[in-house]
């Protein structure tokens, strides 16, 4: 059968894999490497010390913001294209999709060379003589990273919003102009419900890989920026209690998707997820 | 339009800060003093010298070409034969399989190299470039799917029941119908899948062991002293990944048109042929 | 029948018999062959392959590679992330064959209860005599009968770094919780050296360390994160916010950032701070895994060669084990990055701190209890 080497990828490569992490959460933990008897401690602690909520809440604001941002400002860009013609709409398409490109650890820590004392931005601002001390909070801080975060999944963001733009008929929208509704009320009422799915999915995505990411703090996330991601990171790589790591990956699995629900919700509520 | 304009002041700034990694990057790999700081001292060519005749630097792209080339074909195979069988069968496993499949690309890469080094651990294997390869597969094929699926949704299907009709099977079908007018878009999401692989890193660190692909060896640099000779390595990635994309992009479009396609040998009667070959020049 | 006519009966004609000389002949070549690519060699020689697995540039590759060609020595390394990583590789079946690990003195008395080290003599690796007299004497490498367990390879002091061209040299670790070094210092990611220089400037005993003592240096680095710009994940990162100048002085440091921040131009010293004096001492062992041990031993007296110690001054930028080695540094920066002169003194007032046990016992703290601490200054 055609479907049998995808159903052998997901089920050894991924589910499998997801069950055995899921079982070390619950086994008792060597140095990198697990053991029996099943214990629920792992989860105890997890649960219970007030560092890791700490530094649960930090990333569930980081992720939050993240996603806020670069959903409305992929809206933006993707209503921008939408309402472009021709060469130029396809030219910003490519635009938005070749900026993608860069890959990803580059351009986290292209933020450093950025946003740094002695960075291009700082350099600027010196050179117009705006400030005459650098500024230093602009790098090593939550900012930092949020705007780290945002810059790479802008594009995704414009890219899924602006597809689930070009599926509204443009019939559609006519009518409701026929009808006499001004353009803001075009979109309130028909644009914006009938994107509302693109838009939840953008939050969904992004919330999910800013909140759990665990290289953008390390490089310029700075002193307030510890977000729950390293601690897992340092649990396996460098701790050597993978019971622990693995406990701490499903409480955040959990709490993240509370959040997401919550939003769903929200979402919901204010009427913007009409099918599409 | 005023509405327009508004747009488009706040659209283009946000295109130019799009662009500001990749461009402060490129610009200081060029940089001729060992600061990643201004002034500008450039251009020059040297940071690319000493990184292309370092040992690390060339192992580590070897490495990432083998598991790009490697896990790129093997997720084209599967991704390929996945895209026939959702858009030619019905079955009840497709949906629950499709989303399973789909997943990787909204899983953080923390929670799925994670669960991978715990799978491998679990099974013994131990960590090289086979189980890089093996979790690159899972990443990149929800991209290769995508693509391959929208070819073959566009695909008409009435070229392959004809060659049904004239007695050829299901291998033959594919191999001597649907490859040849689908060729440019599998190589394409072939070279997709290379792409993304060759950038990978989030679940590449965790299942990698002592080896290095040119993320990881980036990576290990980043955390010494910083030099625009990680700006170089950046240069080089982002090239290959343009390049790839490019020629993806391309293939994908080389779609068929009149005239440039041939017409594939299928035993039958004229008239039978004929009535495919005007399904396939329409 | 006697026994020369039995092998006559046997005996085949020329022509087989040649043939079959010939392939017995062939067959041993190749087997040699066979044996030499899989490093085969004799008792008591050596040769063959040799497993290293410790910190990546302490199996001194460039500085050994005439000594391994002449001696067909066949290294084949892995590198650890964390010191955790030896004993959890050693220990587990993947350990087999092993030759070569390094630890930090600090570890010796848990590794050596975890079994993971083997004895041997000065005889056996006589070079150990070039070595200080602290060094050869030290209970982290020499046990109470004379053997050894450890060969020191290395070591170096966690400095404190800063620009000296904008403020002056802090005389104490303390004087970093000075207001005016607000949002100028960077922390490094190492837990553990973090602790034992903490507990050196409050006065705490490390291996003896209680629950109270804990949350004393909890506080003290607490105090320390409120004037840091940000934790840098490595030494090497340090150096570059020393270079760009978003932070002025490091906590804890190293004397390899002076060079590096030289080579860009920058003026960066380093500094003693008199009140937490902590020296590292990284030294060589051999587990009881080994397989190749005439060659293990032999690399580990090569590692306290002139060369060797050379290439560990000059490339790893850590300090030498050998007073004779001192005189043979060229580069005068790099010789004063640690204070040989007073080694002994300062060894002898400022005695090494020991690592608490793995895990809590009653009222003392154990290593885990370090590492949660750390995670929770950082959280904090």
């Amino acid at each position: 059968m055609l479907s049998t080497p995808l159903a052998l990828l997901v089920g050894l490569l991924l589910l499998l894999p997801v069950c055995t992490f899921f079982a070390y959460s619950f086994l008792t933990p060597r140095a990198f490497h697990v053991s029996l008897p099943l214990t629920i401690r792992n989860y105890q602690i997890a649960f219970t010390e007030p560092v890791y909520w700490q530094l649960l809440i930090n990333s569930v604001r980081i992720g939050l913001s993240t996603a806020g941002i670069s959903t409305i400002l992929g809206y933006i860009l993707a209503y921008y294209i939408s309402t472009q013609e021709g060469h130029l709409r396809t030219a910003i398409l490519g635009l938005v999709v070749i900026s993608i490109l860069g890959g990803y650890l580059v351009r986290i820590y292209a933020w450093r060379i950025i946003l740094g004392a002695e960075g291009v931005l700082n350099s600027l601002l010196m050179a117009l003589r705006l400030i005459d001390h650098p500024l230093g909070f602009l790098l090593f801080s939550r900012a930092a990273v949020v705007v780290a975060l945002v810059n790479i999944f802008v594009p995704f963001t414009a890219l899924t919003i602006f597809a689930a733009l070009e599926n509204i008929g443009r019939d559609l929208v006519e009518a409701a102009r026929d009808l006499g509704a001004s353009p803001m009320r075009t979109f309130q009422t028909i644009i914006l419900p009938l994107t509302g799915r693109a838009v939840f999915t953008s939050f969904l995505f992004v919330f999910l890989l800013a909140a759990a990411d665990y290289i953008t703090p390390q490089l310029i996330g700075g002193a307030r920026g510890a977000m729950i991601g390293v601690v897992i990171y340092d649990q396996f790589i460098r701790l050597g209690n993978w019971s622990l790591g693995a406990a701490l990956s499903f409480q955040i699995v959990l709490v993240f998707g509370i959040v997401l629900f919550t939003v769903w919700l929200l979402l919901k509520a204010l009427g913007l997820l009409k099918a599409g | 339009m005023k509405r327009s304009a508004i747009l488009s002041v706040l659209s283009w700034p946000l295109i130019v800060y799009l662009y500001l990694p990749v461009v402060v990057v490129i610009f200081f790999a060029f940089q001729d003093a060992g600061r990643l700081a201004l002034p500008w001292t450039g251009p020059s060519l040297r940071w690319f010298q000493y990184v292309l005749s370092d040992q690390a630097f060339q192992s580590a792209m070897m490495a990432s070409l083998k598991v790009g080339v490697a896990s790129a074909f093997c997720a084209t195979v599967i991704g390929t034969l996945s895209a026939l069988a959702f858009t030619r069968y019905r079955l009840i496993i497709q949906r629950p399989l499709e989303i399973l499949a789909m997943s990787p690309i909204a899983l953080p890469g923390l929670f799925v190299g994670l669960s991978l080094l715990t799978y491998f651990g679990w099974l013994g294997i131990s960590l090289s470039l086979f189980t890089v390869i093996l979790a690159h597969i899972l990443y990149v094929f929800p991209y290769v799917l995508i693509v391959m699926r929208s070819r073959f949704e566009r695909f008409d299907i009435a070229i392959e029941e004809a060659a049904r009709d004239l007695g050829a099977n299901g291998w033959q079908t594919f191999w001597k119908v649907t490859f040849p007018l689908s060729w440019s878009t599998i190589l394409a999401g072939g070279i997709l899948a290379f792409a993304l692989s060759f950038d990978e890193f989030l679940i590449t660190l965790f299942v990698i062991g002592s080896n290095s692909t040119l993320p990881i060896m980036m990576w290990s640099r980043l955390r010494r002293r910083i030099d625009p000779s990680v700006n170089a390595v950046a240069t080089i990635i982002f090239t290959v990944f343009v390049t790839s994309i490019a020629l993806a992009a391309s293939l994908f479009l080389l779609r068929r048109g009149p005239g440039g396609i041939r017409i594939p040998f299928i035993a039958g009667s004229g008239a039978q042929r004929e009535k495919i070959q005007s399904t396939i020049i329409e | 029948m006697n026994g020369m006519t039995q092998i006559g009966v046997r005996f085949l004609t020329r022509k087989q018999f040649i043939e079959k000389m010939g392939w017995t002949i062939a067959s041993l070549g190749l087997a040699q062959f066979v044996s030499a690519c899989a490093g085969a060699r004799k008792e008591g020689q050596i040769g063959g392959r040799l497993d290293f697995y410790s910190w990546e540039g302490y199996d001194c590759l460039s500085a050994t590679e005439q000594w391994r060609k002449e001696h067909g020595v066949d290294l084949k390394s892995a590198y650890i992330a964390s010191s955790e990583d030896t004993p959890a590789k050693v220990l587990s079946p993947a350990g087999k064959g092993i030759d070569l690990i390094t630890y930090a003195y600090a570890y010796y008395q848990a590794w050596s209860e975890l079994g993971l080290f083997t004895e041997f003599t000065v005889d056996e690796v006589p070079n150990i005599k070039r070595m200080f007299k602290f060094f050869q004497e030290g209970e982290y490498w020499r046990t109470k009968k004379g053997t050894y367990i450890g060969v020191p390879l290395t070591w170096l002091n966690y400095v404190c770094n800063y620009r000296a061209d904008l403020v002056e040299a802090p005389k104490n670790w303390s004087d970093l919780l000075d207001p005016k070094f607000k949002g100028k210092i960077a922390i490094v990611e190492d837990p553990a050296a973090n602790i034992l220089v903490a507990s050196a400037a409050l006065g705490i005993q490390t291996d003896t360390m209680t629950r109270q003592q804990l949350e004393e240096v909890k506080k003290f680095l607490l105090g320390l994160k409120a004037n840091a710009k940000t934790i840098a994940p490595s030494y090497g990162d340090l150096s570059n916010l020393l270079i760009s100048g978003e932070v002025v002085a490091t906590f804890v440091g190293w004397g390899a950032l002076d060079t590096w921040a030289a080579a860009q131009g920058v003026n960066v010293k380093s500094v003693l701070p008199q009140d937490g004096i902590v020296f590292m001492v990284d030294a060589y062992a051999i587990p009881p895994t080994c397989d190749n041990r005439p060659t293990a031993l032999a690399w580990v007296n090569l590692m306290l060669s002139d060369e060797v110690q050379l290439y560990v001054v000059n490339e790893l930028l850590t300090a030498t084990v050998c007073p004779d080695v001192v005189k043979l540094i060229k580069d005068d920066n790099i010789r004063a990055m640690y204070d040989y002169e007073h080694l002994e003194e300062l060894l002898r007032q400022y005695p090494l701190r020991m690592f608490p046990p793995p895990q809590a016992k009653g009222d003392r703290v154990g290593f885990a209890d370090w590492m949660k601490m750390w995670e929770e200054v950082k959280a904090g």
